[in-house]
């Protein structure tokens, strides 16, 4: 317990998320293979790659949704040691596995929502349900929180009756009510309508000038060079070029970097 | 005839809350992480399908004793209905689990609830819609069923009718009446379960 506070005076300099060899594979498939990876606090990672890349297995393997088949994950000083062949037991893997996942708060593509909560009750679910947190206290926290993604006035609504990009902003709510050290965007503006991009990643980008430590996996390029001070670009399940966006974006060094670009900005 | 059908009522309701307790739990052992837990769990369901129920009640009724267990016809022919029809249920409350969106449950663990936590606060509660409807069909079957109850000489609705047919010998007027009795409770069963299921149907839209 000490050492983990004496870690806490030296947090500014540590990596927040620290990703070592990380390989998974899907029986035969290899999707990841040996990711090597340090994001810092307040940093903002954007990751691209074609699709089939590896990037929202990436996500889901630093929130554990999929356990890797080997290597080591640290998230603010805690680790995770994964190694080839061996299983943690589960009730082990289950307490240590709860407690990483504080730190990390995941937004996912298809939102996600209980659909049988309103939005107000989505929000408080993870401080009433995980911290055990009063009822009244947890409503608070949540109108508070709604209101800042714009939606005071849907709290009573059910994610049926909201557009996908009011639905986003609930989800995103949701995950920061539990005050996440890392949030983790997979795709989450690719299944709006595209009039209703832009309002969450508004949020996003509020989120960002306010410090968050985020892992962006997205499609938008122009938001991503925008926000993003790092931006990894992930081909076949390694980390084929890294750089700032700016390099990336306009002086790739590697030719599959660059062919990918082209087809993606082709498009628009 | 009233208490035969009164008897017939109570014995299908208390099967009924019996099955949807083993019902549950069976359906929940499926999806247990140890492999030998969901292969007794299938076992039992296989067995219960793969058996008839006249069988496994004369096999409580009859065959417990032999292990020193000495139940009350009533509560024997209870658990019989109760753990067939709870085998079923089981098979459409572990189908309504499987239709949920997995995002469901991997947004709830991400959320950092533990994994009974998301089946009780997120899971669940959605497949309450989904097997009313078939629930309802079990229980019908049910009060149709707590007539092979008769065989352990319990006096419900179906023993009233044969013992009335031993006394009068006339098949139609001893079994007509019994056979628009069943009719009844079960049309008022559905009827009710419709006005259920609309109004959880309410509930959602809000």
């Amino acid at each position: 317990m000490t050492g983990m506070e004496m870690k806490t005076d030296l947090d500014h300099q540590d990596p927040m998320v620290v990703i070592k060899n990380l390989h998974k594979s899907f029986g035969k498939t290899d999707v990841l293979k040996g990711i090597n990876l340090s994001v810092w606090p307040h940093e903002v990672l954007g990751i691209i790659g074609p699709s089939g890349s590896g990037k929202s297995t990436l996500l889901r393997c630093v929130n554990y949704l999929e356990q890797p088949t080997q290597g080591n994950i640290w998230i603010d000083g805690e680790e995770m040691t994964f190694e080839k062949g061996k299983k943690i037991s589960h009730s082990a893997s289950e307490r240590h596995l709860n407690r990483m996942r504080t730190k990390v708060k995941m937004v996912f593509q298809r939102y996600n929502l209980f659909p049988h909560m309103t939005s107000l009750e989505n929000v408080e679910a993870g401080l009433i349900t995980v911290k055990k947190i009063k009822r009244k206290i947890a409503r608070e926290q949540a109108v508070t929180l709604l209101t800042k993604v714009g939606l005071a006035d849907k709290l009573d609504n059910y994610p049926a009756q909201l557009s996908g990009g009011q639905q986003q902003r609930v989800a995103i709510a949701r995950a920061l009510i539990m005050e996440p050290k890392v949030m983790l965007f997979d795709e989450v503006t690719s299944a709006l309508d595209p009039e209703l991009v832009a309002e969450v990643l508004n949020v996003m980008r509020e989120l960002a000038h306010q410090g968050m430590t985020m892992l962006v996996v997205s499609h938008e390029m122009s938001f991503i060079e925008e926000i993003a001070q790092r931006l990894i670009f992930l081909d076949e399940g390694v980390v084929a070029e890294e750089g700032p966006p700016s390099k990336i974006f306009h002086n790739p060094s590697q030719e599959r970097t660059r062919l990918f670009l082209k087809k993606v900005l082709e498009k628009r | 005839m009233y208490h035969g059908a009164i008897a017939t009522i109570w014995i299908s309701f208390t099967s009924l809350v019996l099955a949807l307790v083993v019902g549950l739990f069976v359906s929940l052992l499926r999806f247990s992480h140890l492999l030998f837990i969901r292969r007794i769990a299938m076992f039992f369901v296989d067995l219960i399908r793969g058996t008839p129920a006249l069988i496994q009640i004369l096999a409580i009724y009859f065959g417990l004793p032999f292990f020193g267990i000495l139940l009350p016809a009533y509560l024997a022919g209870i658990i019989a209905l109760g753990l067939n029809s709870g085998a079923y249920i089981s098979e459409m409350i572990r189908g309504a689990i499987e239709s949920i969106d997995p995002g469901q449950m991997e947004a709830a663990r991400d959320l950092g609830m533990s994994y009974n936590q998301a089946m009780r606060r997120v899971v669940l509660p959605q497949i309450l819609q989904i097997v009313i409807p078939p629930i309802t069909g079990e229980y019908n079957s049910l009060v149709k069923g707590s007539s092979l109850l008769s065989v352990i000489s319990i006096s419900e609705l179906t023993r009233v009718g044969q013992r009335m047919l031993g006394v009068s010998f006339r098949p139609v007027e001893s079994w007509l009446p019994i056979a628009i009795i069943y009719f009844v409770i079960n049309y008022i069963i559905t009827r009710l379960t419709y006005l259920l299921e609309a109004r959880l149907a309410a509930r959602g839209k809000k």
